[in-house]
Formats: structure tokens, C-alpha cells, sequence
């Protein structure tokens, strides 16, 4: 599997569907009832965790290329503690599949499928995973490829479809509700925008760390604005109070095309788009699952296990939840501290055992510096005192200080409107506009870097 | 009749696998095997379990009925 090169594109259309996809189904409903009107300011904190997540793994990259993250535990904590983390890492990666498949079942259950029986749909659903897991990255790359751009352009032209729909006044009063709310909102999106995660298992799949954080903050910022402007569009064109209570808003919002008296079930169109790139998700934390299990058993020969993995995924989804509500309170609740958890668990065991390991081999170094100098200046040049090389860092230029700057504009946007929205509508009005100038500004600034990358 | 058709579909799809991959299985290394078999036996495990309607206390259930309502009422109760 190591073998498989990923193109960039490639890369950042598969944190953008890990990203975009990790909420569209049941994500919105929630931040309406947390964050009302406010809600399209939640993507922030969720897209600043997930940055987070992807420069720790390219840390990891630079210090380990060409080795996944659990090869990277493996060889930094040693077998067992390694073991053991990877264990916790594969358990979550285990429930992101069963989250997602269980939802994707429940929703095509509910609103398309209306009398096909849950299991036939999740049935289905493992009999495509399974297929894909016979073949290979760059396959299921390609499908991504294919469908990815059309995807996008659903999106894109949603406002223009929606355009006679919508109610502007709608998302204000802006932040007049402060900043806490936006900032629940944010942590409950977290757990979503933690699946960026799994990405740790394709470190060696792609060229360098330096593509591999380039594109991955692309990817992330695009499915950021992506899902920003699809939380515009809920508010404004459903309004708070339905969006909070249609359990799939994104798909009530689709169902609210209509363009002329005789163009009006356009949503089946968009869903032909949008239900397929949900399953390659899906088909990617899969093959981040194979991956794991793949490292665990130190073989690459996973076809027969591929298989029986997929009929136990099936049973592990069904058996897990009682009913659609537990998998909604399990997806949107309980999922962000587990995240958060397991999170905290690798990556503090990870680095804390390379500064552990750094501070011992550095006490080597000055005790052998201590008899380099009775025995001479060539004693000097151990490769134990010095640190790993950082292959393939980034160093930044006036764009990435331009990227940090925007970051920062958008935080202090969201905290001037809340902390004075309620004192007056138009402080509320300036910093969501700053927010939005801001944010665009970002992404501009993000697209640019990794065009700079295919160039150089 | 739909929950029968499935279970004949999954024991069908299931033994199938088991049956086809046997001789690959057999030059695996031991954990290799221990966790093919291990899935299969937890498969026919879970399939029994969901059709006789036994609640196990598996990790996503109980998050979602103990964890959920914690967070839940820390997001929207303003804690903060």
C-alpha cells in the first residue's frame, strides 16, 4: 500500500470530502440549535483544530518520511506503548466508520429509500466498501477525481438556485448573541473536523510533508468555506427555527429549488452528486482502517481480511445503535470528546516520548562532548547528539504570514462582534463582514500556496 | 421474511468468504489468523445478538446515553 503515490489534487479532494462530508448529513441541525443565526461562524474553530491536527502530522512526516503514523508511534513510544495508542487510534477510526455508515444508512432510510429495511441499505453499502478495498488508493483517487469537481459545482450553485428563496435578514442580528455560542458551536464541529485525522495513514503515500501540509490546509480551508456557505444558505433560506428541527437540513434545503412552476425536483438531481461522495468517505476511512490493521499485522497482503472486515463493520453498525437518535447523539455529542481524547493520547504519547527521547540522547551528547574534549575535535561529530533532519520542511514566506494573518482577522472579527453585537446591530454587521472579507482573503491565500507547490 | 432474507444473505456472503479464502488463510501468520477468525466468530456473534434483540453495552451506545447528555447540556445550558 505504501507503494501508492497520491497525486496533490488528489489530496486535498480527500480531506475536503473527509471534511465537507463530516457534517452535511446531521452536523447543521445541531449548530442552528446552538448558535442560531450565528451558526455559519462555527467552521472557524473546527477548521483551526483540524490545521492543528494536519501540522502535527506533517511534523511527524518530516521527522519519519515515508512511514504512516502508526509506524511513526511505533518506532517513537517503542512496540508497546506504540501498540497500545495504535490500538486507541484504529478503535476511533472503527467508530468514525460505524458513524458514518450508520448515518448514511438511516438517511437514505428516511428520505430516499423510504421501505428498503436498514440493513439491505448498509448491506449494499459494505458490498461497494469491500469492492473498493480489493483494489487500491489511486482507484479509489480517481473516483474521487470524477466526481469531486461535479460535486463542487452542485455546491457552488446552490445560492443561484436558491436565490429567490432566500432571506437575508434571516442570519441577523449578527453575533448579538456573543462569542460563547459560536465557540460551543465550534466544539461540537471539532469532532467532525477531526476525521482530518486519518489522514496520518497516507503520510507515505504522498510526495513530501512540505505537499502534504501545503495541500491539506488547502483542503481544509476550501471544505471550511464550502460548509460556511451551506450554513448560510440553511439560515437564510430555511431559517433558524427549521433548520434546528428538520433532521437533515441540507437535504429539506435541496428540496427548496424551485426554479419555475415546472423545475422543482432538482434535489434529486444534486443527491446523485452528494450521496456518492458521501460513500467515498466512507470508502476512505475504510481504507485508513485496512491501513492500521495493515501496520498491526506487518503484512500488505489484506484481501482476505479485507473482506471480513467489511461483513464485521456491517454487524458492529447495526448492533451499535438502538436507533437513528442514538447514532445522531453518538455523532454530534459523544464523538467530539472521544476525538478530542484519543486525540490528546497520541499525539501527547507520540511527542512526548520524541522530547523524552531528544532530552536523553542530548545528556549522551554533553557527556561524550565532555570526553570528546579530553580525547580530541573529531570526537565531537556523533549523530546521536544531533537531532533527526527535518526532511521536506516547510518554510514559510510572506504568504503563509499573510495566511496566520487572516486566521487571526477572523478570530478577532468573531470576538469584536460578540463581545459588542449586542450592544448595537451595525459593530455585529462589521465584524461578521470582516469575518467573511477575511475569510475569503484565506482561501485566496491557501489556493495560491498550493499552486506555488505544483510550480516550484 | 426481510429479517430471514438477510441473515440467509449474510451467512451466505459470509460463509462464502470463509470457504474462498481458507487455503490463504492457512500460510497467514498466527495473528493474522486470530483476527480473521476473530471477526468471523464476532460477525456470527453480533448477527445473533441483533436479531434476538439483546442490548450489549457496546462503546457507541453508551457514549451516545451517557456522554451525549453531558455535552449536550454544556453546549446549550451556557455553562460557559
Amino acid at each position: 500500500m505504501n507503494k501508492q503515490r497520491i497525486g496533490g489534487y488528489q489530496l486535498v479532494m480527500f480531506v475536503s470530502i473527509l471534511y465537507i462530508h463530516s457534517g452535511t448529513i446531521s452536523l447543521f441541525k445541531v449548530l442552528a440549535e446552538v448558535s442560531g443565526q450565528d451558526a455559519w461562524f462555527n467552521f472557524y474553530f473546527p477548521m483551526l483544530y483540524a490545521l492543528f491536527i494536519s501540522f502535527l502530522l506533517y511534523r511527524l512526516s518530516c521527522r519519519f518520511p515515508g512511514k504512516n503514523m502508526f509506524q511513526i508511534s511505533e518506532e517513537i513510544c517503542g512496540k508497546t506503548v506504540g501498540r497500545l495508542i495504535n490500538a486507541l487510534a484504529l478503535f476511533d477510526i472503527i467508530h468514525l466508520l460505524v458513524r458514518d455508515l450508520r448515518l448514511f444508512g438511516d438517511f437514505v432510510g428516511t428520505s430516499i429509500l423510504t421501505r428498503t429495511p436498514l440493513e439491505y441499505i448498509l448491506f449494499i453499502s459494505i458490498l461497494v466498501l469491500i469492492y473498493y478495498g480489493t483494489g487500491n488508493l489511486e482507484e479509489l483517487a480517481r473516483a474521487v477525481n470524477l466526481l469531486f469537481p461535479s460535486f463542487i459545482c452542485s455546491i457552488l450553485l446552490m445560492p443561484f438556485l436558491l436565490l429567490n428563496e432566500m432571506q437575508i435578514n434571516n442570519i441577523e442580528p449578527v453575533l448579538a448573541n456573543g462569542w460563547q455560542r459560536v465557540l460551543n458551536g465550534g466544539f461540537l464541529g471539532t469532532g467532525w473536523a477531526g476525521d482530518v485525522f486519518v489522514m496520518g495513514m497516507f503520510l507515505p503515500n504522498v510526495k513530501t510533508a512540505r505537499q502534504f501540509y501545503v495541500l491539506t490546509r488547502y483542503g481544509i480551508v476550501l471544505s471550511a468555506a464550502v460548509l460556511t456557505i451551506l450554513m448560510v444558505l440553511n439560515t437564510t433560506v430555511l431559517g433558524v427555527s427549521i433548520t434546528s428541527r428538520a433532521m437533515y437540513p441540507n437535504y429539506t434545503l435541496m428540496e427548496q429549488i424551485n426554479i419555475t412552476d415546472f423545475i422543482d425536483r432538482l434535489d434529486l438531481a444534486l443527491i446523485v452528486f452528494w450521496m456518492p461522495m458521501y460513500l467515498l468517505k466512507v470508502i476512505l476511512l475504510y481504507f485508513a482502517f485496512m491501513a492500521g490493521l495493515s501496520t498491526f499485522l506487518k503484512t500488505d497482503k489484506m484481501r482476505s481480511m479485507n473482506i471480513m472486515s467489511g461483513w464485521f463493520l456491517l454487524m458492529l453498525t447495526l448492533v451499535s445503535f438502538n436507533s437513528v437518535i442514538e447514532a445522531y447523539l453518538f455523532g454530534n455529542y459523544a464523538f467530539t470528546p472521544l476525538t478530542l481524547l484519543v486525540h490528546a493520547c497520541f499525539f501527547g504519547a507520540v511527542f512526548g516520548f520524541a522530547a523524552i527521547r531528544r532530552l536523553k540522547g542530548r545528556r549522551l551528547g554533553e557527556l561524550r562532548a565532555d570526553d570528546a574534549n579530553d580525547a580530541g575535535p573529531g570526537a565531537m561529530r556523533d549523530p546521536e547528539r544531533q537531532n533527526g533532519p527535518m526532511i521536506g520542511r516547510f518554510r514559510g514566506g510572506v504568504r503563509t504570514y499573510g495566511i496566520r494573518a487572516a486566521l487571526a482577522v477572523c478570530f478577532i472579527a468573531i470576538l469584536f462582534g460578540g463581545y459588542t453585537g449586542h450592544f448595537n446591530q451595525k459593530y455585529g454587521i462589521m465584524g461578521g463582514a470582516a469575518y467573511f472579507a477575511s475569510f475569503i482573503v484565506l482561501l485566496v491565500l491557501v489556493a495560491r500556496e498550493a499552486r506555488a507547490l505544483r510550480k516550484s | 421474511m426481510n429479517d430471514w432474507l438477510f441473515v440467509a444473505m449474510f451467512l451466505t456472503g459470509l460463509g462464502l468468504s470463509l470457504n474462498a479464502e481458507r487455503k490463504e488463510i492457512r500460510k497467514a501468520t498466527a495473528p493474522y489468523k486470530w483476527l480473521y477468525y476473530g471477526f468471523a466468530l464476532l460477525c456470527v456473534v453480533m448477527l445473533v445478538v441483533y436479531f434476538s434483540g439483546v442490548m450489549l453495552p457496546l462503546p457507541a451506545q453508551w457514549l451516545a446515553q451517557h456522554v451525549a447528555p453531558l455535552v449536550e447540556r454544556q453546549v446549550k445550558g451556557g455553562l460557559m
